[in-house]
């Protein structure tokens, strides 16, 4: 595996709190002394939170596409009635 | 191989879809109901429930829900505590029973700043087959066989060795187009 395949993978396991005793020791020794080590966890968390930000965004396209389908939909005429008549103001 | 990747993957796209289309039926009446009774509108009760939606599904991946309900009555709880979170002080109140004072909303939910729709908007164009793999061993915690099944890859070490690429790529993209790129030597 490439090196900086296990530096990926080391960053992984450390922020996912599975890192050995020993090892994690270790790991925070050199995020002490060593400043890029420190720069690549933090790009690290920030690419799996643009992951889940991705994830989140296709979710709420896909169900923007259910909710089309839903109030569009000739045999979902009942369904949408029941869901209009609510927000109806007298 | 191509056709075989693409069958896989639009069949599983197709499998959570119609999850989605079931829960739709099943719950956006009752979180209807629930936002008309606050004074919300029609718009308000769609967001409120996509945004549900979304942290019911988390919850499920993550077996984070111990409690025996039916899924409609979860969601509800769901809705009403992003309710709060979004009109605590302008709309009114909302009591909570003791299964919805359990439901906590994860905290980076609503904390989408403009440099991440940034870094996602630019990722989306050079990356999105890498943000899909991502996506399907990180968000939706696809082990690696399947993986391997619905983007037909050859075997595991072929997956496995993809996904450090794809974390690699992406990375080193969140490093070149930082903002606060100097910041983070700090």
């Amino acid at each position: 595996m490439k090196t900086s395949w296990n530096n990926i993978k080391t960053i992984e396991r450390y922020l996912a709190g599975k890192l050995e005793t020993a090892e994690a020791l270790l790991f925070k020794a050199r995020l002490l002394t060593d400043p890029v080590l420190r720069q690549q966890v933090t790009l690290q968390e920030k690419t799996y939170a643009l992951v889940r930000l991705f994830a989140r965004r296709e979710i709420k396209s896909q169900l923007d596409r259910t909710h089309r389908k839903l109030s569009n939909h000739p045999e979902k005429k009942a369904f949408q009635q029941s869901i209009l008549q609510l927000f109806s103001k007298p | 191989m191509e056709v075989l990747e693409r069958n896989n993957l639009a069949q599983r796209r197709m499998e959570i879809e119609n999850a989605f289309e079931e829960l739709y039926k099943q719950a956006f009446p009752l979180v209807a109901r629930f936002v008309s009774k606050m004074n919300g509108s029609f718009q308000d009760a769609k967001d409120i429930f996509h945004d549900a939606l979304i942290i019911f599904y988390e919850k499920q991946i993550a077996r984070a829900i111990t409690v025996r309900v039916a899924d409609e009555v979860y969601i509800l709880g769901i809705a009403k505590n992003l309710w709060l979170c979004k009109f605590k002080q302008t709309r009114g109140h909302v009591s909570l029973d003791n299964l919805e004072q359990d439901i906590s909303i994860p905290e980076d939910y609503f904390q989408v700043n403009k440099e991440n729709n940034r870094l996602l908007s630019l990722l989306q164009i050079s990356g999105r087959k890498c943000l899909e793999l991502l996506r399907a061993i990180y968000y939706d915690k696809l082990g690696l066989p399947a993986v391997v099944h619905v983007f037909g890859y050859q075997n595991v070490r072929s997956a496995t060795v993809q996904k450090y690429k794809c974390l690699e790529k992406v990375r080193n993209k969140v490093k070149e187009k930082s903002i606060s790129y100097e910041d983070l030597l700090e």
